[in-house]
């Protein structure tokens, strides 16, 4: 009988300057572009006065806590695991597991007024001019906890060259997720309590889930040569109705250690070769797509009735909270299924100096919500049909890893290289129906790479105002009235001298997604005591499509980046409307015209096939001789520097972004170059 | 020792299975109330229908869609630069499916109000009666903003429900003719009027708001049998989906008057209780609450409870706001301001230049060139040498410094001193392309919030949207009594109203169609009614023809300059103003025959054969 | 070692596509002419446009073709049948109900024949001065149509129309004589004086016809 206990304990605290209106995260980013480098953050350069700069929402003389306030969240976790385990003689081992995790967040976000002012050089004052009178006091509150339980058997067992291996478990999981948010109009910016007369908003929420599910799992081998391995799943979620709530998903997998047949003796060159095959199943509950983390379907979906608080009307004077139906209970929603398909083989060589494997997968997912059409609904019905589990999509690929390790007297190193290709489809639609056939090829998912990017050609730039006018093509929807020398001049795909939607074709992959092609280099070598590491790592066939600050001039009457401002088509001398153009990358630039053609037709100009490959991390250390170790008295003392994200080639350094970004506007925080130096001791 | 050991297992093992009720996976909602105790409460029914009070379609309002009132020609965007929001100063022509509306979830949840109220077991006869009436308003309210959309639509009564038999035919419901939209919503309300009580109320439909909406639908119907058939085409479908027999015109007018004067005659009178500032008196005939015996019925707000919005917070004048970010989206046009009347009753243009076009005109206080105007300019727009909130707001594009042959214009930074030490440029501009600064020289008053704090986004304001009051319902008597020919009614109907505009009484003896209209644009401008009466009048292709050179089609701004003339005592230090195209304007309105009946959703066209296309889509 | 990167190389390209997308773009080309008389029609560029209709889906729903400014169409489909109609109100002609059968196999030539309310012929356009004057005939082809107004624009680019011109000058029914040569002049706006060229266009409008008839745009050199 073997009981036991582990706690862990994390108490996280984040403070930082609070910043009223956009988040706290993105306004410093956003100072980046949108203040004007004629202003000053101080009036007059006097630090006690903030200048009243065109926008003074991202001044950032106002990121100071003392002036603009402070954001707070403080996250406490408490994570309690408990488990007994009794191992009878006869092999058989039953144990026990319960966790409770109790998990708070406490936010306190205290946003402050503030004046901002205008220096007057004639009489050397400074005139109070805006500023915030805004001021904002929140309290949060969140409490949440979590129960598991899990109880498994486990029996293993030999009989020669056959050896079982079998487990069996039962688990159940729930959590409560209690949210109060506290909204108040502080009377000033000293005292931080809040008092019931300036109370603005309250708001709380209550959210609970609970799953529960049967495992079993069986292990065979035969002289560890032919592999076998079975099991199965059998899961529940408190989202959908009782008749829907179980799913049942199993698994089989094989393996052939091929190295291990008595034909595969004499080739003498092959250590390991292993073949396997699997197909498993598994159910989700989650959002397919988006935000994954999201419930499949809100909670209590399958009840029908009313929903409190919808809404709402003051009426005669005092608020009424709004009551309204609900639409139709979702009742045959149930587990989307994941079926993955693999086979690979693994293979170690030269005696185990080449190393590696290579698969080929498919992730299929059935069940995918969509309502079920039969027939169509009349739209005048007002309500739409439930979801049920009727699409299917998958992701299929292959990836492979490759890696060489050898000596050379005395330096040892290791090269390897990896690389998955894998992209989505989208399958099968329930009962799919289209208009005619261009309406097929625009809107049809059937058999489908997912995410087809639809946009405009640019088939190259106009280069004389005498070109434009005498266009005959229909560039910009108003006659070529708006057009300049440099903008761009877009295919008209079926020819009939307008550009419009119908001459939108695939330009680019899936934005903001994984990559289709991951690679990964990796080495290392050893000498003595010295260690070399690195790791590269690199992606392709992503898009990444520039809007807003990277394309827009003077985007939100703010800045834009330097190659956008001086590598542009523009007139040799400004102040003379009849000077030649000079050409350049970007078009001309004309301010608050954000509906141009150049940006309002999304076009493979601004959008980028991202190519990139990435030093990801270098490793250089030393361990110091057994002869000084000795001395000192530790066992081993490694000593090293290390450096993340250190270059990267790739095809965005034009335009002055990190390639692993996905944000269209770039405003994100940075991805990070770190340096550090440490040592490790061995007593 | 090993006993303890398995207590402690034991008791481990328990726990993880003590919460083995049999539905661990069944839980309980904390906000779901079924549908018999709804019904069954009448506080629970005023909670269904406070969430379709909100949910009344409009154009745009102070909440839904405020941001379209900068899609005609009162307004001009003059908020944020964002294309999403600047696209309204760029718009080549309206999209066929603008003003597109298929509301049939409303429908459903009202029908289902219907038929909850009628089923309960726990309500009175005169509670069901009561509800019963108040459901069927929404829902002829619904009917009326769809059928002025769309034309015809299906008209659907009862909930309807699809028995998964496979066959969906008997609940695909045809188009109704657009003339018997209108018949359904003048007998709903008639059958209503008399049960729906809610004496006193300004917030929940009572007898008089019934009647208003039927004025005001039945107005609507008059004026398109009317004036599609006057068009030289006019726009019919051979189902009577869209086109009202021209015979039906003077019926509905007449519906509409006798409507009018039921509600004329009811507990209403124009508010009037500043008689010393009819301008103020004007902005807070449509702000007061409480007090105002004009309003009929208003979407209401409560600030205390955090029932609030931010139409102030988006649209209060520059220098005025409290927040740090936003403010001036709604720029009042050139173009409006101009329909303000003088108080002698000449034609409102304002005079810039002199009569010669030699020279400007000039003034010796910004607000100068405005004076003797219709004192519903003051109420609804602020202009250059008023205040706000006690507060002078300051406008002021520049300086016209005299070179000697011709004025040079300077520029500069908001609340900039020019060289002589005077003001450059007003701390409310206006900028050619300043983002939340007035683009046009004007600012909006009418439902903007003075009180403090109102224009932060913490505190919100809650001013009520204002869906019907007798200013309006007087309009519509005007013009169905002029249709009818009833010319002296109109016209004691005009005057009452011109009278609190500060024109005197009996102000006018001889009246014109096109003087009624001008009298609703600058009466009720920025209460919804621009787009729909242009529309049902058929001018609004002609109004809005998409020409740079119609100068009702293209949006205008107002920039005063001081002047700067030194030795010309008569000319400097004074005020000249520039008329302009606004800077951030760029196309010209373009509204088509194709607008008057927005296009219906392919979708709904797909899912209902019997649903007939509108014309031109 | 050479052997096996050459199998991992294979595989990836056999196994998979670098293509954007799997199912193939239509290629075959629908184009013709809105024709009356043998000419092409002139109307307003993304203001008039021709329906596709296309049996043997589950749905029926329209695929827009638009019309040129210089009267042409041109789609780009599958091969198929379609049906080509006239969409009702939307072109300065009768409306016409009857579909025209298409049959798409690679570039197929279609024309489509309307009935203007009133045609223009005989235009000659002439500098003079700062002025542009266009000289034109108005046949009436449709008895029931009532004429509105001729207009005459001026456009910095090729494409000119009613909402795309930077000058124009209107004369009225009343002061036309259909089947007789008039003229109508425009003032060329001072700022567009220095230019090298400008085109122009003449517009014959139906009362209660949203869209008017079109002259070929012209090109009028200023120097």
């Amino acid at each position: 009988m073997k009981i036991g206990t582990q706690l862990a304990a994390r108490l996280e605290r984040r403070h930082q300057t609070g910043v009223p209106g956009y988040d706290d995260y993105f306004n410093p980013l956003l100072s980046l572009y949108t203040n004007w480098p004629t202003e000053r953050p101080y009036a007059n350069d006097n630090p006690n006065y903030i200048n009243a700069t065109h926008n003074i929402n991202v001044n950032p003389a106002t990121y100071v806590e003392d002036i603009s306030g402070y954001a707070d969240s403080d996250w406490r976790a408490l994570k309690s695991n408990f488990y007994a385990q009794y191992s009878f003689p006869f092999g058989l081992i039953a144990k026990a597991t319960y966790s409770y995790n109790y998990t708070t967040n406490v936010g306190e976000n205290f946003e402050y007024t503030y004046n901002a002012y205008t220096y007057d050089p004639a009489t050397n004052t400074y005139n109070i001019n805006g500023g915030n009178q805004n001021p904002f006091r929140r309290k949060e509150r969140r409490e949440i906890a979590e129960n598991f339980g899990q109880f498994q058997l486990n029996y293993a067992k030999s009989f020669g060259d056959h050896s079982f291996d079998v487990v069996a478990a039962y688990e159940r999981y729930d959590s409560t997720d209690d949210y109060i948010e506290l909204i108040s109009n502080p009377p000033n910016n000293t005292v931080p309590l809040i008092y019931f007369a300036d109370q603005t908003a309250l708001g709380n929420t209550y959210g609970v889930s609970a799953r529960a599910g049967y495992i079993a799992r069986i292990n065979y081998n035969y002289k560890q040569k032919y592999l076998l391995e079975a099991l199965g799943r059998y899961d529940g979620s408190f989202l959908f109705r009782k008749d829907s709530r179980f799913g049942f998903f199993p698994g089989v997998s094989a393996g052939w250690v091929i190295s291990k047949e008595k034909f595969f003796s004499q080739i003498k060159f092959v250590d390991n070769l292993k073949l396997r095959v699997s197909y498993g199943q598994t159910g989700t509950d989650r959002q397919p797509y988006g935000d994954t983390n999201a419930p499949l379907v809100a909670p209590f979906s399958y009840l029908q009735g009313y929903d409190y608080a919808n809404g709402g009307a003051v009426l005669n004077g005092s608020l009424v909270t709004g009551v309204s139906p609900r639409g139709l209970p979702i009742t045959n929603l149930s587990w989307i299924t994941s079926i993955s398909k693999n086979i690979g083989i693994d293979f170690a060589l030269f005696n185990n100096k080449l190393t590696g494997s290579f698969d080929f997968f498919e992730r299929k997912r059935t069940g995918l919500p969509a309502p079920r059409y039969d027939i169509l609904l009349p739209s005048e019905v007002g309500y739409s049909l439930p979801n049920d589990n009727l699409n299917s999509d998958a992701n299929r690929g292959m990836e492979g890893i490759l890696t060489y390790r050898s000596k050379i007297r005395e330096v040892e190193y290791s090269i390897g290289a990896n690389a998955t290709l894998s992209r989505l489809r989208t399958l099968d639609y329930y009962k799919p129906r289209f208009g005619n056939s261009w309406d097929e090829y625009r809107n049809s998912g059937v058999d489908r790479w997912a995410n087809v990017n639809f946009g405009y050609h640019v088939l190259g730039r106009f280069q004389s105002q005498d070109e434009i006018d005498n266009y005959a093509i229909n560039n910009d929807g108003q006659g070529n009235r708006t057009l300049l020398p440099g903008d761009l001049k877009f295919e008209d795909t079926n020819g009939d001298g307008i550009i419009n939607y119908m001459d939108e074709r695939p330009i680019g992959y899936a934005q903001g997604g994984l990559p289709y092609l991951n690679v990964g280099i990796n080495g290392s070598v050893t000498w003595k005591g010295i260690t070399l590491q690195f790791d590269f790592a690199g992606a392709s066939m992503q898009t990444f499509q520039r809007e807003y600050e990277l394309q827009i001039p003077f985007q939100n009457n703010g800045n834009s980046p330097a190659y956008l401002l001086n590598d542009r088509w523009h007139r040799a001398d400004p102040f003379n409307p009849n000077s030649e153009w000079i050409s350049g990358t970007y078009p001309a630039l004309r301010k608050d015209n954000p509906g141009l053609s150049n940006f309002a037709y999304r076009n493979d100009f601004w959008i980028t096939n991202v190519r990139y490959l990435r030093l990801k991390n270098l490793l250089l250390g030393y361990s110091l001789p057994k002869k000084w170790m000795e001395s000192i008295g530790f066992k081993n003392v490694f000593v090293y520097a290390n450096g993340t994200n250190i270059f990267s080639l790739d095809n965005l350094k034009d335009f002055e972004i990190d390639p692993e970004i996905s944000s269209t506007n770039g405003i994100i925080y940075p991805q990070q170059r770190l340096f550090n130096f440490g040592f490790n001791l061995t007593l | 020792m090993k006993n303890i050991k398995i207590y402690i297992g034991l008791i481990i093992c328990t726990i993880t299975f003590s919460a083995c009720k049999k539905d661990f996976l069944e839980r309980e909602p904390q906000s779901i109330v079924v549908e018999d105790q709804v019904y069954g409460d009448p506080k629970l029914i005023e909670g269904v229908l406070a969430n379709l009070y909100n949910r009344i379609p409009t154009d745009a309002s102070l909440t839904n869609r405020w941001t379209e009132h900068t899609a005609y020609d009162d307004a001009v965007w003059s908020g944020s630069g964002n294309a999403g929001d600047e696209y309204r100063n760029n718009i080549i022509s309206y999209p066929v499916d603008r003003w597109r509306l298929w509301d049939y979830g409303f429908i459903r949840d009202v029908n289902l109000g219907i038929e909850g109220v009628q089923k309960s077991a726990k309500l009175t006869a005169q509670q069901k009666a009561q509800f019963n009436a108040e459901f069927r308003f929404l829902r002829a309210y619904d009917y009326f903003e769809m059928v002025k959309r769309m034309g015809g639509v299906p008209l659907v009564t009862t909930p309807l429900v699809y028995d998964y038999s496979g066959d969906a035919t008997n609940l695909q419901l045809p188009r109704s003719k657009e003339v018997d939209v209108y018949d359904f919503i003048a007998t709903e309300l008639d059958a209503i009027v008399n049960n729906i009580e809610n004496n006193g109320s300004t917030s929940r439909a009572n007898k008089y708001a019934v009647l208003a909406l039927k004025c005001r639908a039945m107005l609507y119907a008059g004026s398109l049998a009317k004036y599609n058939n006057q068009m030289a085409s006019p726009i019919t479908l051979p189902g009577g989906e869209v086109g009202i027999p021209a015979q039906r015109a003077s019926d509905f007018y007449n519906k509409a008057l006798d409507a009018a004067k039921q509600v004329m005659a009811g507990p209403y009178s124009l508010y009037k209780s500043n008689a010393a500032n009819l301008g103020e008196n004007f902005y807070e005939a449509l702000t007061k609450k409480t007090g105002n015996p004009e309003l009929i019925l208003i979407q209401d707000f409560l600030q205390s409870k955090g029932f609030k919005h931010g139409f102030s917070y988006d649209n209060i004048a520059r220098s005025l706001r409290e927040d740090n970010l936003a403010s001036s989206a709604i720029a009042p046009t050139l173009n409006l301001v101009e329909k303000y009347e003088y108080l002698d009753g000449t034609a409102g243009n304002l005079k810039t230049r002199n009569v010669d076009n030699s020279d400007y005109v000039y003034y010796t206080n910004t607000q100068d060139i405005f004076a003797n105007k219709d004192a519903r300019l003051y109420g609804t727009i602020i202009y250059p040498g008023t205040s706000f909130r006690n507060t002078p707001v300051n406008i002021q594009a520049g300086v016209a410094l005299w070179n000697g042959t011709t004025y040079q214009i300077i520029e500069g930074d908001l609340g900039a001193k020019y060289t002589d030490g005077k003001l450059l440029t007003g701390l409310d501009g206006p900028q050619r392309s300043a983002l939340d600064l007035s683009n046009t020289g004007f600012y909006l008053r009418k439902f903007i919030d003075n009180t403090p704090l109102a224009s932060t986004r913490t505190r919100g304001t809650d001013i009520a949207w204002i869906r019907f009051r007798l200013g309006e319902v007087y309009l519509n008597a005007a013009e169905a009594a002029f249709e009818l020919g009833q010319t002296a009614s109109a016209l004691s109907y005009i005057n009452t109203l011109r009278e609190r505009a500060g024109f005197g009484a009996n102000s006018l003896s001889a009246l014109t169609i096109d003087r009624i209209r001008n009298e609703r644009r600058v009466e009720l401008a920025f209460e919804d009614h621009r787009v729909w009466d242009l529309a049902r009048w058929r001018i609004a292709d002609k109004v809005w023809n998409g020409s740079t050179s119609n100068p009702d089609a293209m949006l205008y701004a107002l920039y005063p300059y001081r002047v700067v003339r030194p030795g010309d005592a008569a000319r400097n230090d004074k005020y000249i103003f520039i008329k302009q195209v606004a800077p951030r304007f760029k196309t010209p309105r373009f509204y088509q025959i194709a607008n008057y009946y927005s296009s219906i959703d392919q979708a709904v066209l797909n899912n209902n054969p019997k649903i007939i296309r509108n014309p031109f889509h | 070692m050479k052997k096996i990167s050459y199998i991992v190389l294979f595989s990836l390209i056999a196994f998979f596509s670098c293509k954007k997308d799997n199912y193939d773009a239509p290629t075959s080309r629908l184009s013709g002419r809105v024709l009356y008389q043998n000419q092409a029609v002139g109307v307003r560029s993304d203001g008039v446009q021709l329906e596709l209709w296309q049996r043997g889906y589950s749905l029926f729903t329209k695929i827009p073709v638009f019309v040129a400014q210089d009267g042409t169409f041109s789609a780009t489909l599958f091969d198929g049948d379609y049906k080509l109609v006239r969409l009702r109100g939307n072109g300065p002609w009768l409306d016409n109900p009857d579909s025209i059968a298409v049959k798409v196999s690679g570039n197929t030539q279609v024309d489509v024949p309307v009935v203007p309310h009133f045609n223009l012929s005989n235009v000659s356009f002439n500098k003079a001065g700062n002025t542009v004057t266009a000289t034109f005939t108005v046949q009436q082809v449709t008895s029931t149509s009532v004429l509105e107004r001729v207009n005459l624009y001026l456009g910095t680019t090729m494409i000119v129309d009613n909402t795309r011109q930077d000058a124009s000058a209107e004369k009225l029914a009343s002061d036309i004589v259909i089947g007789q040569s008039g003229s109508i002049t425009v003032n060329i706006p001072a700022a567009l004086a220095s230019r090298n060229f400008m085109y122009a266009r003449l517009a014959v409008k139906t009362n209660g016809v949203g869209e008017a008839l079109f002259s070929a745009p012209q090109r009028i050199e200023f120097k």
